[in-house]
């Protein structure tokens, strides 16, 4: 299937769903903040513990923050910034996606060990191997001109 | 122009809310400003040649400023940047000292059907990864359809041979089902110096299905070199205490990455290699007690044009006392197809949550199955200790690090962070 194909069976895909839909009313809107995580009480940041799978707003186990919820989690952001806005400022995102930061996160979270944070330790010598095996997930945070100064004094 | 960047920029937003909070101190101006403010001041040393010992003392301020009510829609203002001065040498001073990340207005319709931004702004949606100088709209129009749309030049362009001839276009349409499915199409084109550097499109679903299975992904599609960029998919199938999720990427270097001026050097070249990978693999969750946590992560990766292919396997477990307390291991393993592209990796973490004291602890040892400089393994080790006060409005916290690795010998880092919170 070649890719104009494809978008316009997405299209039609969308249209049907759009009459489907005509007899479901409009969709939920998040509230613009949860209440702090930290006074519910809670252990993981999984959202089911308190919403349940019942999914009357949203699918709530999709965004359980699961130990490897950092390395997926574009799946979901690109779809609703909405529901990660609730917790999360832009200034959140901006730790690893920003046009320039010159401390990587682990440093300038440094005592926050509970974070997943990429590149924590010496990553100098094991990016080596990470850029050469994946180097999609080095472009996602260094792919443009401003982002990528600190790969300058060696890449050029 | 909101192209500015550098420290008087950043200077003048934290002196404008100053001025602003210091003026209407009891008025609902100051009910409304939320200030949350980050100095970090590192010391360590540094060798350069025939320099042994330079002593480095960077301090840096990450300052945001949010203007409006918090919990209500309406009219609000965001900003947010960081700056840097060196108190010890001039190590750092051929790179940038300080950067405007984000400042734009908001506003937001009391229903939420309709809300517009403009300014500097991120977009994260679709096909965007993006810092945009510009407006940005986002509509919830009947019938569970989303549209949104942006348009401006692209921040992260700016120091390209000026902003002349830049700019940047796209959208996002998305309809979904309560709790069935999300689908949505978007679009980006991009231009650098007045020529089109990049035309994305893409799709992006998420179907739940019985037995609350999902499957989620995404794909895009490079129109300008007329191929697939990426594709990627993700199967999440819970299992009672056990949830499986394989999932499924591919991507075609000459159509993922961009080989014009607005792509960073180290990748333009990869534009060119015909090459394309492939990873696939599975995560697996376990949930047998709330306080324990083990997750594992196994990726292979299979190139088109090159010998050889990598696994990776990876293993997290982690102890949960509260949700910031909590002690944790992980182990990974990087099989690639030469000594050189293998590690074993191991860590180990604490974080201890006593408000308003705390301590955290972090070890790190990666070891090369080929050297690099002489050194075959790379240490990490920190810890940090740190105090809120004034109700944790203000926090202090201290870490010291070691790093012994193939770039550093017995090398020491202290960092002491201010971390102070108004109005939230």
């Amino acid at each position: 299937m070649n890719a104009k194909k494809f978008f316009l069976f997405v299209l039609l895909g969308l249209f049907a769903g759009v009459l489907i839909s005509c007899v479901a009313g409009n969709g939920y809107r998040p509230p613009k903040t949860h209440p702090p995580i930290y006074e519910l009480g809670e252990r993981r940041v999984y959202c089911v513990r308190c919403h349940g799978h019942e999914n009357k707003e949203m699918v709530y186990e999709r965004y359980n923050h699961t130990p490897f919820f950092t390395d997926n989690h574009r799946l979901v952001t690109y779809q609703d910034e909405a529901v990660c806005a609730m917790c999360h400022d832009q200034s959140f995102c901006n730790s690893c996606h920003a046009t320039r930061v010159e401390l990587k996160p682990s440093l300038r979270n440094q005592t926050e060990t509970f974070r997943r944070t990429q590149h924590r330790g010496d990553y100098l010598s094991r990016h080596q191997i990470d850029g050469r095996i994946d180097p999609t997930s080095c472009f996602r945070c260094h792919g443009n001109p401003k982002a990528s100064q600190t790969c300058r004094p060696c890449h050029g | 122009m909101i192209a500015v960047h550098g420290r008087g920029l950043l200077l003048v937003v934290l002196a404008l809310s100053l001025l602003f909070f210091i003026a209407f101190p009891g008025s609902g101006f100051s009910a409304d400003l939320r200030l949350t403010s980050d100095t970090i001041l590192q010391s360590f040393k540094r060798d350069l040649p025939g320099e042994p010992d330079r002593k480095v003392a960077p301090v840096y301020e990450y300052l945001q400023v949010d203007y409006g009510k918090k919990e209500e829609a309406g009219l609000s203002f965001h900003g947010y940047g960081w700056m840097r001065i060196n108190l010890g040498d001039d190590y750092f001073d051929d790179t940038t000292e300080a950067e405007l990340l984000y400042a734009y207005l908001e506003y937001d319709t009391p229903t939420q059907e309709f809300l517009v931004r403009a300014g500097r702004f991120y977009v994260f949606e679709g096909v965007a990864n993006e810092a945009v100088d510009g407006v940005y709209g986002r509509k919830h129009l009947p019938n569970n359809i989303t549209l949104s749309a942006y348009a401006g030049q692209p921040a992260a362009l700016a120091n390209t041979n000026g902003r002349a001839g830049d700019y940047i276009v796209g959208g996002r349409v998305s309809h979904h089902h309560i709790g069935r499915y999300e689908f949505g199409v978007s679009y980006k084109t991009l231009a650098n110096d007045g020529g089109n550097d990049e035309q994305f499109a893409g799709f992006d679903g998420y179907v739940y299905l019985p037995a609350r299975i999902s499957l989620q992904g995404t794909s895009v599609y490079n129109l300008k070199t007329d191929g697939w960029a990426e594709h990627f998919y993700e199967l999440r199938v819970p299992m009672g205490p056990v949830e499986v999720r394989p999932f499924y990427q591919k991507y075609r270097y000459d159509d993922f990455f961009v080989d014009q001026g607005s792509s960073a050097f180290p990748f333009r070249f990869l534009a060119g290699t015909g090459n394309s990978l492939e990873v696939f693999g599975t995560e697996a969750y376990l949930y047998l007690d709330e306080r324990f946590e083990l997750a594992g992560r196994l990726k292979h990766y299979e190139y088109d044009r090159r010998d050889g292919s990598a696994d990776y396997y990876s293993l997290i477990s982690t102890w949960k006392i509260q949700i910031l307390s909590q002690v944790g291991i992980e182990l990974g393993r990087m099989d690639g197809d030469q000594d050189r592209h293998r590690f074993t990796l191991a860590r180990g973490f604490f974080y201890w949550d006593a408000r308003p004291w705390f301590v955290s602890g972090d070890a790190m040892l990666v070891d090369y199955d080929r050297q690099k400089f002489g050194k075959d393994q790379a240490w990490f080790a920190s810890l940090g200790f740190g105090r809120g006060f004034l109700g944790e409005r203000l926090k202090l916290k201290f870490s010291l690090d070691y790093s012994d690795d193939p770039y550093l010998d017995d090398n020491f880092r202290t960092t002491l962070v201010a971390h102070y919170r108004y109005g939230h």
